[in-house]
C-alpha cells in the first residue's frame, strides 16, 4: 500500500508538471486529462514514426552500402544493448541496493517485521515500468522500421493492423525478457543485502566479472558484425543469445521466442521471491536515503541542492590538508579557489568547457559558410548563456557562505575578481583556441574580433554577477540560498557582445583601418567591463 | 580621547512596514560584555546582523573602533568578528582548511597553527580537524565557527545564540574564553535564550522586546 502511494505520488508529480490538478474533479479538468493523454500519445507516435522512417530510409541504405543488412543487425544490436544494460545494472547492484528507500521509509517501514518478500516485489514492480517503457518504445520503433522496409519492398500495404502487429510482436517478447533480466539484477542486489558479511568477496568478484563480460560481449558482437569471418567461433553463442530477438523482430518462430522469455521471467522472479526472504531493509535504507533525497530535490527543481548532494557524496567525509602553498592576505582567496576547483573537478565540469569550445569552433565555421545572421544571433545567445553560467558559478557558490565572504577584510572588488578571474581567463583561452582552429579551416578571423573576446567574456561574467547580486537577499544568503542569474544578466551579457559586434560591422562597412578598430574596441570594451564591475561592487554593498 | 569599541548611532531596521528594530543608540566599551535576551522575534538577530554589517540598517550608523562599518568596511571588518546562529561553510574545505583560510585572510601569518591546535583541543574538535563541514554535527559546526571567530584578531565580538547547539563542556569553555577575551580588552555582545549564560558571564544583561532595546 505504501509503495502504491509512492508510485501514485510520482505520477501526480508528472501530472502537476503538465498542469493537471488531481484534486480538481471538474469536467473541464477531465477533458484536459483526456487532451493530455491524446496529445502525448500522438506526439510519441509521431516521433516513433519519424525515427522509424529515418532508420528505414537512411540507416538501412547506408548499411547496405557497407555490405550489411539492416534486418540482420537489428536482433544482434538489440541483444547487445539489453545485455549490456543488464550487466551495467548488475555492476551497480553489487555496490548499491536496487531498493531505494526514503528517510520516512527507513523509520516507518524498515523497522517493522513486514514480510520482506512482499516489500521486495512491491518495490520491484514500482521501479520496473520506468525502466521498461523507453525500451518498449525503441522496440516498437524498430518494428515500424522493419514494416516500412517490407512496404518499400512492395510486399505489404500499410494498415493499422500491420502497425499493431509490428509493434506488439517485439514488445510481447521483450516485456518478459526485460522483466527476467531486471529480476536478475535485483537478485544480485538483494543477495548482497542479506546479513552475510562473507558475501562481500563474492560481490567484488561479480562486479569484475560483469565488467569483463560487458567488454567481451561488446567486442565480440561488434566484431562479428564488422568482420564476421574473424569471429566465426563466437557465432553459436551469439545465435543463442539473439534467438529471442530474432523471433521478436524477424520471421522466426515467435511462439518459441516468447516461451523462452517467459521461462526466463518465471525463473528469475521465483529466485527473487525466494532470496528476498532474508533481506536487510535497514541496510538498504541506509544506502539509498541519500539517493532518494537527490531524486526529491531533482523533482522539485532544486538543481543546486542536487549538485551539492552529489559533491558531498564525491568528497566523502575527510581529506588530508591541501599541500598547495598559501600566503597571508587576499591571495588566500585564490588558494581557496584552487583547492575547491581541484576537489570538485569532474568530467561534467570539464565537459562544460568542451561545449564552449565546440560551440565557438563549429559556430564560427557554420556562420562563415552559411552567412546567416539569424543563426549568428542564436549562437551568440547560447554562447552568452554558457559563458555567463560557467564564469559566475564560483561566485555563486561563494556567496552561499555570505557570512564568511562578508567577514573577509578584503575590498568587494577583490572578492569578485578572485572568484571570476580564473574562469574568465580559461574561457578567453578556449575561445581564442577555437577561433585559431577555425582559421586553420580557412575562416577569416578579424583581429578586431580577437581583441574583443576578453572584454566580451569579462563583461558577460560581471553582468551575471551583477544580476545575482541584484536579486540577492541577505536572509536567503545566510541560509545558503543564492539567487540564480535572470533575464537582466542575460540581456546585459548580450549587450557586451552586441556593442563590439556593431562596432566591428561599422568598421568593416566604412573600411576603417584595423588598428583604429582594435583601439576603439579596446577602449569601449574596457569601459564597459569597468562599468559593470563597479555596478557589481555597488550592488554587493547594497545587499541587505 | 580614544573612541569606544562599538558606537551605534540611531540605527533601525524595517522589514517592509514592520519595525524589526526600533531606533536605538548606544556605545560598548572595551572589556565590556553585553548579554541580550528576549523572546523569539524580538529583533535580536536583526540587531546582530546590522551590527555585523551583513544587513544594511534603514537608518543610522555603526562605528567599530572609530571606523564607519558601511563606509570604511575593510578597516572595520578587521576589528569585528561575528558568529551567526546558523553558520554555513565551504563544502570543499575541511575544518582545518577553514581555520587556515580565515586566519590567513586576516593576515594572521605566523603561529596560527599552534593557536588553532589549542582551540581545536579546547573545543574537542581535534579528531574532526580533517573532516568536511557536512560530516560534522550541528554542535561541531557551531564549535568550528566559534574557532573561526576566535582565531583572528578583533576588538568587537558579536555572537548570535552561540550556545544553542553546544554541549555543557563546550558552553563552559566558551564562557571561559569570553571572560578571558573581555579581560584582554575585547567588547563582546551575545544574544541568547539561555539565562544561565547571562548569569555566568560577568556582563550587562539587557532584555529586548518587539525590536526595542535600551542600552543607553
Amino acid at each position: 500500500m505504501i509503495r502504491s502511494k509512492q508510485v501514485l505520488s510520482s505520477i501526480n508529480y508528472w501530472l502537476a508538471v503538465v498542469g493537471y490538478d488531481i484534486h480538481d474533479r471538474s469536467a473541464l479538468t477531465r477533458v484536459y486529462l483526456f487532451y493530455l493523454v491524446a496529445f502525448f500519445s500522438a506526439w510519441t507516435l509521431a516521433v516513433m514514426f519519424f525515427v522509424s522512417n529515418l532508420m528505414a530510409n537512411t540507416l538501412s541504405p547506408l548499411l547496405a552500402s557497407q555490405g550489411m543488412a539492416f534486418t540482420d543487425i537489428v536482433p544482434t544490436i538489440s541483444m547487445l544493448l539489453l545485455v549490456l544494460w543488464s550487466l551495467c545494472s548488475i555492476h551497480k547492484a553489487t555496490s548499491r541496493s536496487p531498493l531505494v528507500f526514503s528517510e520516512d521509509d527507513a523509520y516507518l517501514l524498515c523497522q517493522t517485521p513486514v514480510d520482506r518478500r512482499f516489500v521486495t516485489l512491491a518495490w520491484f514492480f514500482g521501479e520496473w515500468p520506468s525502466s521498461v517503457v523507453p525500451i518498449l518504445a525503441v522496440a516498437a520503433t524498430v518494428g515500424f522500421a522493419l514494416l516500412e522496409l517490407d512496404i518499400n519492398n512492395g510486399i505489404k500495404i500499410l494498415s493499422v493492423g500491420h502497425l499493431t502487429v509490428a509493434a506488439l510482436k517485439p514488445i510481447s517478447v521483450i516485456i518478459p525478457l526485460h522483466l527476467g533480466l531486471f529480476a536478475i539484477v535485483w537478485v544480485v542486489g538483494v543477495y548482497r543485502l542479506q546479513r552475510d558479511v562473507k558475501r562481500i568477496k563474492f560481490m567484488r568478484l561479480l562486479r569484475i566479472l560483469a565488467l569483463i563480460l560487458a567488454v567481451t560481449l561488446f567486442v565480440v558482437t561488434l566484431g562479428s558484425i564488422l568482420s564476421p569471418s574473424f569471429f566465426t567461433v563466437f557465432r553459436p553463442l551469439l545465435s543463442f543469445l539473439t534467438f529471442p530477438f530474432d523471433t521478436a523482430f524477424l520471421k522466426g518462430v515467435w511462439g518459441l521466442g516468447l516461451a523462452v522469455s517467459i521461462g526466463l521471467m518465471i525463473i528469475s522472479l521465483t529466485v527473487l521471491w525466494q532470496i528476498s526472504d532474508n533481506l536487510n531493509l535497514s541496510r538498504a535504507a541506509q544506502e539509498t536515503q541519500h539517493f532518494q533525497a537527490q531524486r526529491v530535490a531533482f523533482r522539485i527543481g532544486d538543481f543546486d541542492l542536487v549538485s551539492e548532494m552529489k559533491a558531498r557524496e564525491r568528497l566523502g567525509s575527510m581529506h588530508v590538508p591541501s599541500k598547495i602553498p598559501s600566503f597571508p592576505g587576499s591571495w588566500i582567496v585564490t588558494w581557496k579557489e584552487i583547492v575547491q576547483s581541484l576537489r570538485t573537478m569532474t568530467i561534467s565540469r570539464l565537459w562544460s568547457w568542451v561545449i564552449i569550445f565546440l560551440l565557438t569552433f563549429s559556430g564560427t565555421v557554420a556562420v562563415a559558410i552559411l552567412k546567416d545572421s539569424y543563426s549568428l544571433f542564436f549562437l551568440i545567445f547560447y554562447w552568452t548563456l554558457l559563458v555567463g553560467q560557467q564564469t559566475s558559478a564560483r561566485f555563486k557558490k561563494d556567496i552561499r557562505n555570505w557570512w564568511l565572504v562578508h567577514s573577509l577584510p578584503l575590498s568587494v572588488r577583490r572578492i569578485i575578481l578572485h572568484d571570476v578571474v580564473r574562469p574568465v581567463f580559461t574561457t578567453i583561452t578556449i575561445t581564442w583556441i577555437a577561433l585559431w582552429m577555425s582559421s586553420l579551416l580557412g575562416v577569416s578571423i578579424s583581429p578586431i574580433v580577437v581583441c574583443s573576446i576578453p572584454f566580451a567574456v569579462a563583461g558577460i561574467s560581471f553582468s551575471f554577477v551583477f544580476d545575482m547580486l541584484r536579486q540577492a537577499n541577505v536572509s536567503m544568503l545566510l541560509v545558503g540560498r543564492p539567487p540564480d542569474f535572470g533575464i537582466v544578466g542575460l540581456v546585459l551579457g548580450m549587450f557586451c557582445i552586441a556593442i563590439p559586434t556593431a562596432m566591428y560591422f561599422i568598421i568593416e562597412y566604412y573600411s576603417l583601418s584595423p588598428v583604429v578598430g582594435m583601439f576603439a574596441i579596446i577602449l569601449v570594451g574596457a569601459s564597459l567591463v569597468i562599468s559593470l564591475l563597479r555596478l557589481s561592487e555597488r550592488q554587493f554593498k547594497r545587499v541587505g | 580621547m580614544s573612541s569606544p569599541a562599538l558606537e551605534v548611532n540611531n540605527i533601525s531596521y524595517m522589514y517592509g512596514s514592520h519595525h524589526a528594530l526600533q531606533e536605538t543608540s548606544f556605545t560598548v566599551n572595551n572589556d565590556e560584555i553585553i548579554v541580550i535576551t528576549g523572546s523569539n522575534g524580538a529583533g535580536k538577530t536583526t540587531l546582530m546582523l546590522c551590527l555585523s554589517g551583513l544587513l544594511l540598517p534603514t537608518t543610522g550608523k555603526v562605528f567599530v573602533d572609530g571606523y564607519d562599518l558601511y563606509q570604511r568596511e575593510c578597516s572595520a571588518k578587521r576589528k569585528l568578528s561575528f558568529l551567526p546562529d546558523f553558520p554555513h561553510f565551504y563544502q570543499e574545505l575541511t575544518a582545518w582548511e577553514h581555520i587556515r583560510f580565515v586566519a590567513l585572510a586576516h593576515s594572521v601569518g605566523q603561529g596560527f597553527e599552534k593557536r588553532a591546535d589549542i582551540l581545536l583541543n579546547e573545543f574537542d574538535l581535534t579528531e574532526a580537524r580533517d573532516m568536511y563541514p557536512h560530516a560534522l554535527s550541528r554542535g561541531m559546526r557551531l564549535k568550528l565557527s566559534i574557532i573561526l571567530c576566535l582565531i583572528r584578531p578583533f576588538t568587537v565580538l558579536l555572537m548570535d545564540e552561540p550556545t544553542s547547539a553546544l554541549d555543557p563542556a563546550g558552553t563552559a569553555i566558551l564562557c571561559e574564553k569570553i571572560s578571558d577575551l573581555s579581560a584582554a580588552g575585547a567588547a563582546i555582545i551575545i544574544t541568547t535564550h539561555d539565562l544561565s549564560l547571562a548569569n555566568v558571564l560577568d556582563g550587562r544583561t539587557v532584555q529586548m522586546q518587539r525590536g526595542y532595546i535600551d542600552l543607553g
